[in-house]
């Protein structure tokens, strides 16, 4: 197909950028095989990215815009050490969790006009680098019981399990991402994840390179369009086309919802001789904290 | 009297403020922020008045500032980051107290965090108090004022590292004596010794003046009581006018004196502060 050979020719030629003689001293080996002291850095790192979102999703007030709400938690963050990020925090209230209206790049990001009002759905997304590890998060609550979130948490976590079998399982990705667009659409949800660039449900994780050099760009830094497009961008998104190995470490994010609202989580999953684990055993959405729903 | 100092690591640093320990139920918390070059004794007068009356008070230390322990990275003084150490120290304190509504009372540079904490806490702000105390917005557009730009002609040398710190710092006694002296101050009030930290907050203002000059700032809902010295010596007196676009409700009192009007006339400041927050109280 031309589509899909021309995606193979341009992620052949952006993966020799970062095999450049100069260029490649500065990029770490891929992740694809995740040593334990790796692992330990992205646990880190994911930690403290969701240690952000509890602490501002705490103190978030009917008023609040998205905008202010992730710049706080860019400054919790960097308050916290973090000097760069893979992407800046992104907050979205309502039905923009669920990128109702969403045609443009921009519309992702976090409104400077949209304010939080009583018994909205939050999602709070972040992506630090700790230490040179990038972590990548999603955490979606209501700060008042939320009968239909509940419910659509109900089907999230059952994903969370129905994923490891699928890693573990001989299923191709692209036949992965199919799958879980099939159970999104079963239940009655639309599929929020296919919005974002290249309709990732998950992306590659890597140390960066120069992580003591503030992150520049919006809302995704230099670090992490480095970290992608030198390995060639398209094996490094699972999106419905994606063609690549499972093994190694990924950010996997499900994201679904109606026009009301969506939820998601984001975590790391490690495959490791075709076994699938994830990396966190007790990420906040699993078991949500106080004065969360 | 049952105020007592207390000392936690928020957010990784070590952080002072005073609080009651025995609260009367209902009342709103009261949230004392000092100025410079000042620390958390400059509202002695007012808190512990308050306290006395039951109402549950906390007057932090400004990072930098006493048992507040200054931050090696300059982006803790950031408005931003200070007004999530001031709500951390409203959620150890709820821990205890339970729920409360809010006022943010605050003086000099203290205004600017109070107006910062006042815009965060949504429902639960009841009111926001400022003495002598304009937003950073207010005072950077009181540029086309000759007499203001005359007063604040200090702030650059603050912002300038190493001149005003040698000031400020280990001995700082004799400078924090000078200003307390131009600014009106007769009555006695602790050395608060080096301050040299707390014109960091200073220089975060600055740091941020792009938002503070082209974004709107959000609006305070809750009442607003500004109280003005008619000579003081750093500020011009307020404008309603000033106001718009900050506060759907402003009182503005302007009374005789200088800059440290919540010493100086205290016992007016304190009938005008409980006036407002019983107010404020009754309309919720």
């Amino acid at each position: 197909m031309p589509l899909e050979s021309a995606v193979q020719r341009i992620s052949s030629r952006l993966s020799r950028v970062g095999r450049l003689p100069l260029l490649s001293r500065v990029s770490e080996p891929s992740a694809h095989a995740v040593s334990e002291q790796d692992a330990q850095g992205f646990l880190r790192s994911q930690k403290l990215a969701y240690d952000c979102a509890v602490a501002i999703g705490r103190e978030l007030q009917p008023g609040w815009t998205e905008r202010r709400t992730a710049d706080l938690m860019d400054v919790y963050l960097r308050d916290h050490g973090v000097k760069t990020f893979f992407h800046h925090s992104f907050a979205w209230f309502g039905d923009r969790s669920s990128f109702q209206g969403f045609r443009h790049y921009w519309d992702f990001m976090p409104s400077r006009s949209r304010r939080l009002e009583e018994g909205q759905v939050v999602i709070l997304d972040t992506a630090p680098v700790v230490e040179g590890y990038a972590g990548d998060i999603g955490f979606a609550f209501a700060k008042h019981p939320h009968a239909e979130l509940a419910r659509a948490r109900s089907l999230l976590l059952a994903m969370r399990q129905e994923l490891l079998d699928l890693f573990s399982g001989p299923a191709p990705t692209k036949e992965i991402w199919a799958k879980v667009d099939q159970r999104i659409r079963e239940q009655g949800f639309q599929n929020c994840h296919e919005k974002y660039p290249l309709g990732a449900l998950g992306h590659r994780l890597h140390r960066v390179p120069l992580p003591n050099l503030r992150g520049v760009g919006i809302p995704f830094t230099l670090h992490a369009y480095w970290s992608l497009l030198s390995r060639g961008l398209f094996p490094e998104v699972l999106g419905p086309w994606h063609e690549g190995e499972k093994e190694g470490l990924w950010a996997i994010e499900p994201h679904f919802g109606n026009e009301r609202f969506g939820i998601k989580f984001e975590e790391i999953l490690i495959v490791k001789d075709g076994q699938a684990a994830w990396l966190q055993e007790d990420p906040p959405h699993m078991k949500l904290p106080e004065g969360f729903y | 009297m049952s105020l007592r100092q207390k000392n936690a690591t928020l957010r990784g640093l070590s952080t002072g403020w005073w609080s009651s320990s025995e609260p009367a139920p209902g009342k709103p918390i009261l949230f004392f922020i000092h100025g410079f070059p000042d620390d958390a004794e400059s509202w002695r007068p007012q808190f512990e008045l308050f306290e006395q009356a039951g109402y549950p008070v906390i007057a932090p230390y400004l990072r930098g500032c006493g048992p507040s322990e200054p931050a090696s990275d300059r982006v803790r003084y950031s408005r931003d980051a200070v007004v999530l150490d001031h709500l951390e120290i409203l959620r150890e304190e709820c821990r205890t107290w339970g729920e409360r509504e809010v006022v943010v009372i605050g003086h000099d540079i203290g205004g600017m965090h109070a107006w910062t904490l006042a815009r965060m806490l949504g429902p639960r702000l009841k009111g926001l108090v400022l003495v002598n105390a304009p937003d950073v917005g207010q005072l950077l557009r009181r540029v086309t004022r000759p007499k203001q730009v005359a007063k604040s002609s200090y702030i650059p040398v603050f912002l300038v590292r190493g001149i005003a710190d040698r000031w400020f710092g280990p001995e700082a006694d004799r400078s924090v004596r000078f200003a307390r002296k131009k600014g009106g101050l007769t009555q006695p009030l602790p050395l608060p010794g080096d301050v040299s930290s707390l014109l960091e907050h200073y220089r975060a203002a600055f740091r941020d003046f792009r938002r503070v000059l082209f974004q709107k700032p959000d609006l305070v809902r809750a009442p607003v009581l500004a109280i003005a010295g008619k000579d003081d010596a750093f500020l011009e007196v307020p404008t309603q006018q000033e106001f718009k676009g900050y506060a759907d409700k402003v009182e503005l009192r302007v009374l005789e004196g200088n800059h440290w009007l919540q010493i100086e006339q205290k016992d007016q400041v304190h009938r005008l502060i409980q006036r407002f927050v019983e107010g404020a109280s009754h309309a919720s």
